[in-house]
């Protein structure tokens, strides 16, 4: 065996010893980092809500805030998608992901300051990059809209993590390498990969022509593919489980979810050129991988489902699991969507509409957010050794986001297909001076509108969200509930 | 159009190598027992503190109410 992969081997899995770290001495040991990571991911969801909501506003009207250059909609709208990007999805991946990542190899934690010091240039990049966009010096690559000099700043930070992550699984006390780790193992590797390859043929050493396309939409979906949903999905294998108090339901299918994930997931970016000027073969097989991704789908699928089937009530007890089967069952949906998508007979309607932008919500929001929200909802009162200190708040939360989030989908899906069947049609003009004519801006606005409603909800359930982690944070009252329900002293008491 | 081919080629590579990654992983979690025993695999998840069995999440402040109430119907 090369000495690589022995680098990894250090201990029988078939061989279970007890580890000698609690899971108690874990939480504690990686209380700054994830406070680091969670603090700013929070502020920057609030950041890239504000964005979102001036963006999604402008959209019907036009007029609102015209003359005002840094938010016009080109700049805002990025503005929005890299706050929401790097800013509260990564923070939020690099808080419960890592602190899964810990946990499950059960060791002390090593050089916890690297993770801080990539915390702090991670932030302080986003922020350049945030700042740039809405100066004017964005680029026109989707996804990587920041200025390319923040590059380095946030491969370095990365460069950080990733090392942190490697030298953690190294340093496990645990033989067995459980699912999430296989994810979040894999998510940390990609990821810069991803990164790097981008950076370089796009703005580095710019290829030609389409190949630059090709190389955009070949990152863009793998962030969504082998970033976000890897983490997303090691969350809901950890924390389903966990909250129920019983293994998954078959570990044989969740191991098949991942290695076909694995295998396959890295071609189906290509879709996104279906129509494009690029050779035919290569967007066959982007279909075909993106079609393959239903193996790993309906593999994810059943076993969520027989997972918290007949645990109803159960699951509704649990804020944590609230969201995360939320989150679990907008997975099956949005990837379904996505397969779906990708058949060049549904994408002639589809592209170019809203129907994309409410397909990518459905897997950044109702899948990826909502699990996010759903492990720092477990994670917190554990870090802090302190419990939340509004239930209702925490409903207010999920209520906003779930009906802000399943309006927004609607509205965007239906919207969007409407706008895509009237594209398609030479009859319908896009615009007439005749209010009364038939026309696809005309058909498309009480979408739009709707759209907007759903973002007033979903800001409500943020700010609700921050209230209760600032309260949890600096509050009297968080203190109370100290012998509390999530920190399992009364669940004993009782049993 | 050679220049297109020629980074067609550099990301097939790239590809390629991406792919070999994550057969090379599957390889070595065969070769090291990962894939065996899954009925142990599957409970790494608990320990002493956190116990199979128990459930770890309820709303703050509801907590008696609720486990009593999953009792009942158990």
């Amino acid at each position: 065996m090369s000495p690589f992969l022995s680098f990894f081997n250090k201990i029988d899995p078939q061989v279970e010893t007890k580890p000698k770290v609690a899971l108690s001495e874990v939480d504690h040991e990686m209380r700054l980092p994830v406070l680091l990571f969670t603090i700013s991911g929070i502020l920057w969801l609030l950041i890239g809500t504000f964005f979102a909501i001036v963006a999604s506003f402008k959209m019907h009207s036009p007029e609102l805030l015209a003359n005002f250059e840094p938010l016009t909609f080109g700049r805002v709208r990025s503005a929005h998608l890299n706050a929401m990007t790097y800013g509260w999805a990564n923070n939020a991946v690099f808080a419960v992901g890592l602190w899964i990542m810990a946990r499950l190899c059960k060791a002390h934690i090593r050089y916890a300051s690297m993770l801080i010091i990539a915390g702090v240039f991670w932030n302080i990049g986003v922020t350049i990059g945030i700042i740039g966009i809405l100066t004017g010096g964005l680029t026109s690559v989707e996804w990587l809209e920041m200025p390319p000099q923040v590059g380095p700043l946030l491969a370095f930070s990365y460069v950080l993590i990733g090392m942190w992550g490697i030298l953690m699984f190294r340093f496990r006390e645990r033989g067995h390498v459980y699912v999430s780790q296989w994810y979040i193992l894999g998510a940390l590797f990609w990821f810069p990969w991803l990164y790097v390859v981008a950076i370089t043929m796009i703005f580095l050493e710019p290829a030609r022509g389409t190949i630059q396309a090709l190389t955009n939409w070949w990152f863009g979906h793998n962030v969504l593919g082998l970033w976000y949903t890897p983490m997303g999905l090691a969350a809901i294998y950890y924390l389903l489980p966990k909250v129920l108090g019983r293994p998954i339901y078959s570990y044989y299918l969740s191991l098949l979810g991942f290695w076909s994930l694995a295998l396959f997931y890295n071609w189906a970016g290509v879709h996104h050129l279906i129509g494009g000027p690029i050779p035919v073969w290569l967007i066959s097989a982007g279909i075909v991988a993106s079609v393959m991704m239903v193996i790993p789908v309906v593999v994810t699928a059943i076993n969520h489902h027989m997972s918290a089937v007949g645990n109803a009530r159960a699951v509704w007890q649990s804020p944590t699991l609230r969201f995360i089967v939320f989150g679990a069952m907008s997975y099956t949906l949005a990837s379904f969507f996505g397969s779906w998508m990708a058949l060049r007979s549904v994408n002639v309607v589809t592209h170019f509409t809203q129907f994309t932008i409410g397909h990518a919500h459905h897997g950044v929001y109702a899948f990826f957010t909502m699990t996010m929200f759903g492990g720092i909802y477990f994670m917190m009162p554990r870090i802090l050794e302190r419990e939340w200190p509004s239930a209702m708040l925490i409903k207010v939360h999920f209520w906003c986001a779930a009906i802000g989030i399943g309006m927004m989908l609607v509205a965007l899906h239906v919207g969007g297909w409407i706008q895509g069947m009237d594209l398609n049609n030479p009859d319908i003009p896009f615009f007439s001076p005749d209010s009364s004519a038939r026309t696809i801006l005309g058909a498309l606005k009480p979408w739009l509108f709707s759209r907007s409603i759903s973002g007033i909800l979903l800001t409500i359930a943020h700010i609700a969200f921050f209230v209760n982690f600032a309260l949890m944070l600096i509050g009297p009252r968080a203190v109370r509930y100290k012998e509390g329900p999530t920190l399992l002293a009364a669940e004993r008491k009782g049993a | 159009m050679f220049e297109w081919n020629l980074y067609l080629m550099i990301i097939a590579v790239f590809g390629g190598i991406f792919f070999a990654t994550a057969v090379a992983a599957l390889w070595w979690s065969a070769k090291h027992g990962q894939l065996r025993n899954f009925e142990q695999g599957s409970r790494v998840i608990f320990d002493d503190e956190e116990p199979e069995g128990v459930h770890t999440d309820y709303f703050p402040g509801e907590s008696a109410k609720a486990s009593d109430k999953l009792r009942e119907i158990r």
